[in-house]
């Protein structure tokens, strides 16, 4: 149970510094370090609120391999996108 | 792990938690494949019309609201895990972290409600004829009440499902699994946040 409020914890804790990063003016980098810091609190979510840690290597494969394919279409989607040049 | 709750075909509790847990991470995978055609299409218009997003961010997106909403999820995937916990320790249905949770959830949607009502006023729709925005300022916001609009759909459907196993006495395995997918539905809003309101903060 203390467990589980520790790792609350740690997730406001992320929550906070992705807000913090917001407005210190890093421009276009506080955005890439907040979708970073995303995906670190939706690890934190998976490994420990939804027991992936406790699961069999096929269930972590089968939660793993979503994560691959939003990378793969959205990565080369804006890669696409700023790789263009002016219309 | 308790067993007066074993259904066929499965030999034992632990077979059946096994099977019921690859097949609700399937279920979540053919989820995660719903948003990310969506956030696909954000991606796509967001780097292409960076300045126009980044500004409708900056002067319409709430970061307050969203932050706090945030923190509502965040909090409410804590009081599932400790009913899922609960339900695998004791013999007695976790209903005080059920109704929390699905409660949090419902002071999400009122929030996420209030802020779309906020939008309206602004004549932000899409939709309303009075608009004054440009086509690529218009892209932010079919793309927020279409992102938003699902994702609350979701969240209304765990609140239900939620309820619903504290009204109906689930079992464990069924608690486990609501959880499962109350915590994707989280995680979604997680990557839904910084794209809409931290985009244009600072």
């Amino acid at each position: 149970m203390s467990a589980l409020v520790r790792t609350w914890l740690v997730l406001l804790a992320l929550l906070a510094l992705s807000v913090g990063l917001s407005f210190v003016g890093l421009g276009r980098t506080a955005l890439a370090l907040s979708i970073v810091i995303a995906g670190a609190k939706a690890t934190v979510v998976a490994w420990k609120f939804m027991h992936l840690s406790e699961r069999s290597p096929t269930v972590r494969l089968f939660a793993a391999a979503p994560v691959m394919w939003v990378v793969l279409l959205v990565g080369f989607v804006v890669y696409d996108s700023v790789t263009r040049g002016a219309p | 792990m308790r067993t007066e709750f074993l259904h066929e075909p499965f030999v034992d509790a632990h077979q059946q938690h096994d099977a019921s847990s690859l097949g609700m991470w399937t279920f979540l995978a053919s989820e995660v494949l719903l948003f990310t055609g969506l956030l696909t299409a954000f991606a796509s218009r967001a780097s292409i019309h960076a300045d126009a997003f980044r500004r409708m961010s900056h002067e319409h997106m709430h970061v307050a609201l969203g932050t706090l909403n945030t923190a509502v999820l965040l909090t409410s995937s804590l009081t599932m895990a400790i009913a899922v916990h609960r339900a695998r320790e004791s013999a007695e249905l976790p209903k005080a972290p059920l109704v929390a949770t699905g409660t949090l959830g419902i002071v999400f949607l009122c929030v996420k409600g209030h802020e779309w009502f906020l939008a309206f006023g602004e004549h932000l729709a899409p939709w309303d004829p009075a608009a004054t925005l440009h086509a690529d300022e218009r892209l932010f916001f079919v793309l927020y009440f279409v992102l938003t609009g699902v994702h609350a759909l979701h969240l209304a459907i765990a609140v239900a499902a939620v309820l619903a196993t504290a009204a109906w006495r689930a079992a464990p395995n069924t608690i486990e699994m609501t959880g499962l997918y109350w915590h994707l539905v989280d995680v979604v809003w997680l990557f839904l946040y910084p794209l809409f309101y931290l985009m244009g903060a600072g």
